[in-house]
């Protein structure tokens, strides 16, 4: 009832604003970017501003990491910004609390005053980024960047054959007396291993999560199979599982020659590894007699706009300018974040960049996670498990530790 | 006889001393990291490998993710006024359930008592909408009010003490003709210097500590209207904190300055209201 409420109240106000009014007075608007983006918001926000000289505006911009924008928003949708930045995981709990706008309600104030329909920005954006601003068939948010994370791995103790397996990565590092460091106890990143199988996860209208992972995959793997691989390679002495968040620290203490992270690291591992360090996919997994990639998570980052905004048809134009192509080369410049912009990623400055190669390698094989709130405890806890060594090598122990974590993870929400 | 005395009191101090490691080393560390000459975390050496100062001269140059600066005079501001408040409700609270003399005074101390049992992040959300409903979200009012409004509550202790206040004093005074404000104001206040300096610390520590009501009810993010705690816990997110993780630690020594200079003024007065006494003889 409430959500039917919400969407009524949205809908009413989209409605009002089928064209876009050129008003007297200053258009008000309110903008959320992350922290370390402020400096290259603010410039690129006076540039709005002087590509619509004939109207004035009170722009304020604000700070909330995209990563934690969905926790401030839902609060209070109300009171948040009318232009966002978000990651896309967060894209359906923000459609089911109403707090994003259908963007296909302002298309026709987009072609008449930005001349661009939302077919001609699906069209300028790679397809995994739009798939990732879709939910339900509609179309949501702007897409500007990708994230994620790969491998980082110092030219000096690994060769680039070693790179390419989990056994010669961590048998070179034994050799070099390092360390190869990743994050288990988190499913972010130890969806990566299940993901190599072909096991996937699904989102439910109502919120719960569906998961398969004690069963067989499509490509014919078990879980118990994968489970096993990921014991190899944290019971290997060259392993290092890092605890979530702690990976900046390890990178800066020098026992790694190796280290699973995303370009927020980039500088950190150019200073410890040495600026010939070497960015590039995952390494590939054994399954059985198989080598296959192991497939990290794929996100995006995007704008999206508050239905609850003043001047909402305001408040997509600067959603898409700051999403637009000569914004992403800007952000590029300002920051090393790889854009989603076709156009944009294929200058040569993005295309010499490491950390975008080892990203843009690893999102190659990557998958787009869609889970629900009730993935991330038990998954956690689970690559705990194995981090510490906790679930024994037999298959009767694998299997039960399995069916434990799928059960929590498909648990009722409520 | 004395062996064993002697052996007693070294157990002892060891035992303290063992006890202040403990409890030093999280401090200590805290100091070490924010004189490191590197920006970002590492703990693979407890002690930094290279020492410098540069970040606490960084952290008072203002960037657009640090502005101690203003962080620290908006903490200051609304720690200064929540004290106020908060020390006259205090005092006037417990003024009134220790020499009043009124029929509710039983149950309104029960009642007191019980509702400041309920932890107050429990009304956390009903407070954020009472507080947006007279538009003082975002504002250093709100703050104000939401750490001083339910002060009085907190009587118990005061209370306690002026219990103890000799009631001779006040028949005087008011067989004289003194009225209750100067009873309050020239009698009582005067004896309890300790309760008083326990009341004013006390509440100027909350917005000091506070990071949950300030997080929540400053949401605009306008960082330069934040406060210390929650402008220095945005720096440790995954992509700032290789940069500003120093800058943080210094931060974190910083904010203990203007509580550790308010407790050595206080500490005088609390001694002296200790020893003084208030009824010779």
């Amino acid at each position: 009832m409430k959500k039917l409420l919400s969407l009524v109240l949205a809908l009413t106000m989209v409605l009002s604003l089928g064209a876009i009014a050129f008003a007297d007075g200053p258009i008000a608007l309110t903008v959320w970017g992350a922290e370390e983006d402020q400096t290259y918001l603010a410039e690129r926000i006076e540039a709005f501003k002087a590509a619509y000289p004939d109207q004035e505006f009170d722009i304020t911009l604000g700070v909330e990491s995209e990563s934690t924008a969905k926790d401030t928003i839902l609060t209070d949708v109300e009171a948040a910004a009318d232009v966002y930045a978000f990651a896309s995981d967060q894209l359906p709990d923000l459609v089911n609390a109403g707090a994003i706008l259908d963007l296909s309600t302002v298309e026709e104030a987009l072609k008449s005053v930005a001349g661009k329909s939302l077919d001609d920005i699906k069209a300028a954006n790679v397809e995994g980024s739009i798939t990732a601003a879709t939910y339900n068939d509609t179309f949501y948010a702007f897409p500007f960047a990708s994230d994620g994370f790969f491998m980082f791995y110092d030219p000096d103790y690994i060769s680039e054959e070693d790179a390419q397996t989990w056994e010669g990565l961590l048998d070179a590092a034994a050799a070099a007396g390092k360390k190869v460091g990743m994050t288990l106890a988190s499913g972010w990143y130890n969806t990566a291993f299940f993901n190599a199988a072909g096991f996937s996860t699904s989102l439910n209208a109502d919120g719960t999560t569906n998961m398969d992972w004690n069963g067989t995959s499509p490509d014919g793997y078990t879980g118990v199979q994968v489970v096993q691989a990921m014991q190899a390679i944290a019971g290997h002495d060259a392993f290092m599982a890092i605890a979530d968040g702690d990976i900046s620290n390890q990178i800066a203490g020098g026992d790694l020659a190796a280290v699973i992270s995303g370009t927020w690291d980039t500088a950190l591992v150019s200073d410890t590894f040495g600026e010939d360090y070497m960015a590039c996919a995952l390494p590939l997994l054994t399954l059985g007699e198989d080598q296959v990639p192991t497939r990290g998570t794929v996100s995006f980052k995007m704008i999206g706009v508050n239905p609850y905004a003043e001047n909402a048809g305001w408040a997509v134009m600067l959603a898409e300018f700051l999403t637009n192509e000569e914004s992403q080369v800007a952000r590029f410049e300002a920051r090393e974040i790889p854009p989603t912009n076709i156009a944009a990623s294929e200058s040569e400055a993005v295309q010499a960049n490491k950390g975008v190669v080892g990203l843009t390698e690893a999102a190659a094989v990557g998958v787009v996670q869609s889970v629900g709130g009730k993935y991330w405890d038990p998954t956690a806890s689970f690559g705990e498990q194995i981090a510490q060594g906790t679930i024994g090598t037999d298959e009767a122990s694998i299997q039960t530790a399995l069916d434990q974590l799928v059960e929590g993870v498909t648990a009722a929400v409520g | 006889m004395k062996d064993k005395k002697i052996g007693g009191i070294v157990s002892h101090n060891l035992l303290i001393a063992v006890l202040c490691v403990i409890w030093l080393i999280p401090i200590v560390w805290l100091v070490c990291m924010s004189f490191s000459a590197a920006p970002n975390m590492n703990t693979s050496t407890f002690f930094p490998t290279e020492w410098s100062a540069k970040y606490y001269v960084q952290l008072f140059h203002s960037d657009t993710v640090n502005q101690f600066k203003a962080w620290f005079m908006n903490t200051f501001k609304i720690a200064i006024f929540t004290c106020i408040i908060c020390t006259c409700f205090t005092l006037m609270v417990a003024y009134a359930t220790s020499f009043g003399k009124f029929k509710a005074r039983k149950p309104l101390m029960n009642v007191a008592v019980m509702l400041n049992l309920f932890p107050g992040v429990l009304t956390m959300i009903a407070v954020y909408f009472t507080l947006r409903t007279f538009n003082l979200t975002n504002s250093h009012i709100g703050l104000i009010l939401v750490y001083s409004a339910s002060s009085g509550l907190g009587y118990l202790i005061c209370k306690g003490f002026f219990d103890t206040v000799p009631r001779a004093l006040c028949e005087a005074a008011r067989l004289d003709g003194c009225n209750e404000a100067r009873i309050f104001a020239q009698i009582v206040i005067p004896t309890s210097r300790p309760i008083i300096v326990y009341t004013i610390i006390s509440s100027f520590l909350t917005p000091w500590m506070d990071f949950v009501f300030a997080k929540m009810i400053l949401n605009a993010g306008i960082s330069e209207n934040y406060t210390v705690a929650v402008g220095l816990y945005k720096m440790l997110d995954k992509s700032l904190i290789n940069s500003y993780f120093t800058i943080f630690c210094c931060g974190g020594i910083l904010v203990s300055v203007p509580i550790a200079i308010l407790f050595f003024i206080m500490q005088k007065f609390y001694v002296e209201g200790i020893t003084a006494g208030a009824v010779k003889g």
